[in-house]
């Protein structure tokens, strides 16, 4: 249902390539910058996935009193611990976004988390879909480092863990194209999502990551054995169907 | 009031100097400009009439012509125009230069990077009449990016006149030796990157196809709600009124500011609510035909073309001759499919 790590790992770092080598992400602020400096951090081989990208993006909001654009601060973020077999131990991707640019006087508008942490690694009885979007989460170190606010967060109640909602695995590019598509109020967006070399990575993220986790979907929906098993229940949430 | 450039021709061909001469000296159509051509016909003695001409020059050209390659000379040092740039640089370093070569069309190599670098812009002979209005827009902008304060990068955006929302932008793409020490071809240097790189390559500023097809329009469907982009036209040294440019950044922000706030977020849609909009001036993809699979980029006919369409991405690739693309500007886009997939 997850990729392996090896193949996400060579899949990320195929991203921070491309980000770092496409002009288009120069306007992004530091991000061209910064991907480069993950070449060197990330390797294609071993270790786990530790990245956090942030840049601005022109977004309008309908919910804004003047109804044009507004840069706002976005963090984009993916950490993925593998353990001594290679095997994903969990991994998380974040998404933070900024009401302005400024992360230190922000408001927060959205915070969300992309977890997957496979059941053989989870408490029985802890019930959560593998794979799973959490709105808000606590900061990371390096969202503290950025200078985010413990008061920008308290209205969301980071504490509240729950509900979990099922949802698709991410990679960077997945996530960061996923963005671009909702934010396309940047002429910056719309460049970048129309060049071939980064429709080609996304197509390669999607293999990669969406493959199995569709795969396993459709086996387990088309499954003779699976009738009258609830897909949620048993394939989401790993419940054992014993 | 009509202003009266001078510009200073050097070139070892008169006849090419006056093929051109009433052309240029009449100035360009509809603007007050006009110009008187000093020739400085190259011999061997090259040398020391340079030097003579920098004594006997006054007032000062507003602007130096040079040819590239003095093919009629007997010239054993093989001096070329970029040399003889470099070497009025130093007397003269306020005074913009441009380059004036057939080699393109005879397809000659003889130039290299470092020639192009010592030039403002490099225009192709016989087709100088395409350029007249670009020598006088580089003649009255040169002066004005004199270096101001001790930040030349904030000298630079300044000047360009750049919206607020592009200003740390622009800043983070300025080459890189922007930010360092200035030197002598500094002024030349920025020159030629405003001419060559921020008003040649989209990224921050789009032609007008550029344009209209961002806000899901025709040409002529753009120029009918162009007021409303009024303030987002380049006004920066060497902007043109044959080839206008606008801030894309400014392009969504006005188009949003005058549509309803439920229009769509894909500009290519939200453009077309503009008021005075009607379906003819949709745009329309180079391939489909179809103005509903509306085109989203602008790509060459092919390579070696700079005919421009607007098109849907899915039918681009990349330019892969377009090598050395500066960050924050777009890579060329070629039409890869001329026909839609059966």
């Amino acid at each position: 249902m997850y990729p392996a790590l090896s193949d996400l790992r060579r899949l990320e770092w195929e991203t921070i390539k491309t980000i770092s080598e496409m002009s288009e992400f120069g306007t992004f602020y530091d991000l061209s910058a910064i991907a480069q400096g993950y070449r060197t951090l990330l390797s294609k081989d071993r270790g786990n996935i530790n990245i956090n990208l942030p840049f601005v993006l022109d977004i309008r909001l309908r919910a804004d009193v003047k109804k044009t654009l507004k840069k706002r601060r976005v963090d984009l973020g993916a950490l993925v611990i593998g353990d001594q077999s290679g095997a994903i131990e969990s991994a998380s991707y974040s998404l933070i976004i900024c009401k302005s640019e400024d992360p230190k006087t922000s408001a927060i508008v959205r915070k969300l988390h992309f977890d997957f942490e496979p059941g053989s690694r989870r408490n029985v009885g802890e019930l959560k879909p593998s794979v799973h979007m959490q709105v808000c989460g606590k900061y990371s170190d390096y969202h503290i480092r950025a200078g985010y606010r413990d008061s920008a967060l308290r209205h969301w109640h980071p504490g509240f863990e729950k509900p979990r909602i099922p949802s698709i695995p991410m990679s960077i590019g997945i996530m960061l194209n996923w963005l671009l598509l909702e934010f396309q109020t940047d002429r910056t967006a719309m460049a970048i999502l129309r060049h071939p070399r980064w429709r080609k990575l996304v197509a390669q993220a999607e293999q990669v990551v969406l493959r199995p986790y569709f795969k396993a979907a459709t086996d387990f929906l088309s499954s003779a054995s699976n009738r009258g098993v609830p897909f949620v229940e048993h394939l989401l949430y790993e419940v054992s169907q014993n | 009031m009509t202003t009266r450039f001078k510009f200073l021709w050097i070139d070892d061909d008169a006849k090419r100097i006056d093929d051109y001469r009433a052309t240029i000296e009449g100035g360009v159509p509809g603007r007050p400009w006009t110009s008187r051509i000093e020739p400085l016909v190259v011999t061997k003695r090259l040398l020391e009439q340079l030097n003579e001409r920098l004594e006997s020059s006054k007032p000062r050209p507003d602007l130096i012509i040079i040819d590239h390659v003095f093919t009629k000379l007997n010239n054993p040092l093989k001096l070329k125009g970029s040399s003889v740039a470099s070497l009025l640089r130093g007397a003269w370093p306020d005074i913009p230069m441009v380059c004036v070569t057939a080699m393109f069309t005879k397809g000659g190599s003889t130039f290299d990077q470092q020639d192009l670098s010592e030039y403002t812009a490099v225009f192709e002979y016989p087709h100088l009449d395409n350029h007249l209005e670009d020598l006088f827009l580089i003649a009255k902008d040169f002066p004005k990016l004199k270096v101001k304060s001790s930040d030349l990068r904030d000298d630079v955006i300044s000047t360009l006149k750049a919206p607020k929302g592009d200003r740390d932008g622009l800043k983070h793409v300025l080459p890189e030796e922007f930010r360092t020490q200035l030197h002598g071809t500094t002024r030349h240097r920025v020159a030629r990157w405003i001419f060559n790189t921020l008003m040649k390559r989209p990224g921050f500023l789009y032609n007008k196809l550029r344009a209209a097809t961002y806000l899901g329009l025709t040409e002529i469907g753009f120029e009918k709600v162009s007021k409303i982009f009024e303030r987002a036209r380049y006004a920066g040294p060497f902007a043109s009124d044959k080839r206008p440019l606008w801030w894309a950044s400014e392009l969504s922000k006005l188009m949003y500011a005058n549509v309803s706030d439920d229009a769509p977020d894909i500009p290519q849609l939200a453009g077309r609510k503009l008021q005075g909009i009607r379906s003819n001036h949709y745009s329309v993809c180079y391939v489909t035909r179809s103005s509903v699979q509306f085109p989203d980029a602008v790509a060459s006919v092919d390579s070696r073309s700079p005919i421009e369409r607007a098109v849907h991405s899915r039918y681009t690739a990349v330019d892969l001759t377009d090598v050395g693309v500066p960050a924050g500007f777009e890579q060329r886009l070629v039409i890869a499919r001329k026909s839609k997939r059966k």
